[in-house]
């Protein structure tokens, strides 16, 4: 079977294997993060001298691991993203795309794709430094597995807010500049109606401005890393709390998965409001 | 081939194509010429599916890009006036991205490559990064590219731009190879002498309008009832300015030191008559030669003239339905560009230099769109049909 990959995701992967700047980059996030690792360890073996002790903290490894990936993710992925459009416009090869047969939302999604792919390649190199706290600390296969899912949804999500960045400024650091600002709004932002609400308790508001936060990684992989970590004792919180505020989910599993769906689903929207952008002439269907 | 109806282009207040209308048939090598500013790029662009225009309709072969955007872009190749390139990227590599694009496997891609790379005289460079190439091979592999989907235009924005003569001299003769080939192409150009070398159609624009446009030997006939004749006077130069000043049907353009020139009406006799006439009166005359209509004297003399005094070329049929004004080539389905009959734009008259480009009073001809979107839907059906084309 002939599986046809996007054209862009195809050049732009083939293109980035080849540069030195690519291999430089995935081997700084390894140093970066066995530095992190290694710290990590240190502070556990201080505070616990048997080995019973030690293993159970090693556990602890992989929310300090993941969140440190996640952060990184989360700072390069808007130079790889809001760059994207700006830098072919730059290149004076974004002319070209246009007139081709590749329609907008393909040329956008190719380059969502590739900066996805590129940061899932320095996510899997790092799997042998998680596999530590999964190996001593007893934490499932199956964690591991939806931590990649759901950083690859947390890269497309990030990524479509950055390419949508890219199709806002014509200028490679206005478009940069841009994209924090609107990641300070979703990582930052989103917990500003909840702090308004807790002021003023009302449990109507309370459940949108909890439902906000699905929109906030932060927030969901926080869930994420407590479900991994403290299994039911999480779930009969978010069951207390559900019940006194009228919240729709009692699981966190649950709340994880929505929230991976609503990233996903504002992913797409990001991409299709870059694709409208620019679009030049919009097409339109006979009646 | 290509039916441009109607096609305006306004930036804000600022009128950059003023309801062109021209229609290029299958196989010609058309000339887009004009100063800066003229609109030819916006035109260009508006053609390539790259800027909406206000108003108007552009068709290729029938297609239409806001209807049928795939086939449209099918259809063309477009080559702009700076080939952009990405790093890291080999010449094979660069032609399969374009190819994966239009759907073309990498073993036809890469057979193709081949032949288009003969083709531009590229040969053997496959494996050579593409950012390492000069900036004519840089051009030229450009033009492989376009050609990769087998378009039927090829559009190219300042194809010579930059390109020193011997890669100028190359591209051309890509060019020549290409259109002897049955390719339609449009070609946007400052480089007067290589578009009256290689184009057999035309159009000159300036300020928004399509000024003229028709076959060459057409264009260039425009005009050609007044010649100038330049004479080499030895002595005597007061004399032969007064005695030229009583001829009749004859007048003086310009008088230099030695050199008198004349507007006449150029046929042998009529030089004849003057040289004598001027010996005659003891004017003693050094040489003589007639100035011969060329694209370069025709192109300064058409962007700088008023609006309305632009001739047609001989045997064209000025009328508010006639195409681009020549014999050779089909009436457009609307309006012709700028000829005697043709009403000046709303905004500015096309062809006045003097005039500088205004603020559009009101825009109220934008308020013919909608009107004219409905005629455009059902001229649309009826060129689906077959019928204007």
């Amino acid at each position: 079977m002939n599986i046809r990959l996007n054209p862009i995701l195809k050049k732009d992967l083939r293109v980035t294997s080849r540069t030195m700047k690519f291999s430089w980059g995935i081997f700084i996030f390894e140093a970066f993060l066995g530095i992190i690792f290694l710290f990590a360890m240190a502070i556990i073996y201080d505070d616990n001298l048997g080995y019973t002790g030690i293993y159970k903290e090693m556990v602890a490894l992989f929310p300090i691991i993941g969140g440190t990936e996640l952060g990184i993710v989360a700072l390069i992925m808007p130079i790889m993203t809001a760059t994207a459009i700006t830098q072919e416009r730059e290149k004076q090869t974004f002319d070209i795309l246009l007139t081709t047969v590749m329609t907008p939302m393909a040329i956008i999604r190719g380059k969502v794709l590739s900066a996805v792919a590129r940061v899932m390649m320095f996510i899997i190199a790092s799997i042998p430094l998680m596999a530590i706290s999964f190996t001593v600390g007893g934490i499932g296969w199956s964690a591991l597995f939806i931590y990649l899912i759901s950083t690859a949804v947390f890269a497309f999500y990030v990524g479509s807010l950055g390419i949508l960045c890219s199709t806002l400024s014509h200028k490679s650091i206005a478009s940069i500049i841009i994209a924090y600002a609107f990641y300070g709004v979703i990582f930052g932002g989103t917990y500003m109606p909840m702090l308004i609400v807790a002021l003023f308790m009302n449990s109507v508001t309370f459940v949108f401005s909890a439902l906000l936060l699905m929109l906030n990684p932060i927030t969901n992989f926080t869930v994420f890393f407590s479900a991994v970590l403290a299994g039911d004792d999480l779930n009969d919180l978010l069951a207390g709390a559900s019940n006194q505020l009228g919240l729709p989910f009692t699981n966190a599993w649950v709340w994880f998965a929505v929230a991976n769906l609503v990233m996903l689903g504002m992913g797409v929207f990001f991409q299709k409001l870059a694709a409208r952008r620019i679009e030049p002439v919009k097409r339109k269907f006979k009646k | 081939m290509i039916y441009i109806d109607n096609l305006t282009k306004v930036y804000g207040k600022y009128l950059a194509v003023n309801k062109l209308n021209l229609h290029v048939p299958k196989g010609d090598l058309f000339g887009f010429v004009g100063p800066n500013g003229a609109g030819k790029t916006t035109t260009i662009r508006m053609l390539c599916g790259l800027l909406k225009p206000t108003y108007g309709l552009i068709t290729i072969s029938g297609h239409d890009i806001v209807y049928s955007p795939d086939q449209y872009k099918k259809s063309i190749g477009y080559v702009p006036d700076f080939f952009g390139v990405y790093d890291n990227l080999k010449v094979k590599e660069y032609m399969e991205f374009y190819g994966s694009i239009y759907g073309i496997d990498d073993r036809t891609v890469a057979k193709m490559t081949g032949d288009l790379l003969e083709l531009v005289n590229l040969k053997n460079l496959e494996e050579q990064y593409v950012d390492t190439l000069s900036r004519g091979m840089k051009q030229r592999l450009c033009v492989a590219r376009a050609l990769l989907h087998n378009p039927e235009l090829l559009i190219m924005d300042e194809p010579s731009s930059g390109l020193d003569p011997r890669a100028r001299v190359e591209m051309k003769e890509v060019l020549l190879n290409l259109n002897s080939m049955g390719k339609t192409i449009i070609i946007s150009s400052h480089i007067l002498s290589d578009i009256a070398e290689m184009c057999n159609s035309v159009g000159i624009m300036n300020r928004g309008c399509l000024v003229t446009a028709g076959r060459m030997k057409d264009i260039l006939s425009i005009g050609v009832d007044k010649h100038h004749l330049i004479i080499n006077v030895k002595s005597n130069m007061d004399e032969a300015i007064s005695h030229v000043k009583e001829l009749p049907e004859v007048s003086i353009n310009s008088v230099m030191e030695n050199e008198i020139v004349i507007n006449c009406g150029g046929s042998d006799e009529e030089v004849n008559k003057i040289i004598m006439s001027l010996m005659q009166a003891g004017v003693l005359i050094g040489g003589f030669r007639k100035e011969e209509q060329n694209l370069e004297t025709l192109f300064m003399q058409l962007t700088s003239q008023v609006p309305g005094t632009v001739q047609a070329p001989n045997g064209m049929q000025p009328g508010p339905m006639a195409g681009p004004m020549n014999p050779g080539m089909q009436p457009g389905p609307m309006a012709g560009p700028m000829n005697p009959g043709m009403q000046p734009g709303p905004a500015f008259g096309p062809g006045n230099a003097s005039a500088q480009p205004e603020p559009l009073p009101e825009l109220d001809f934008l308020k013919e769109k909608k009107s004219f979107e409905a005629e455009s839907s059902e001229a649309e059906s009826n060129t689906e049909g077959g019928e204007n084309i």
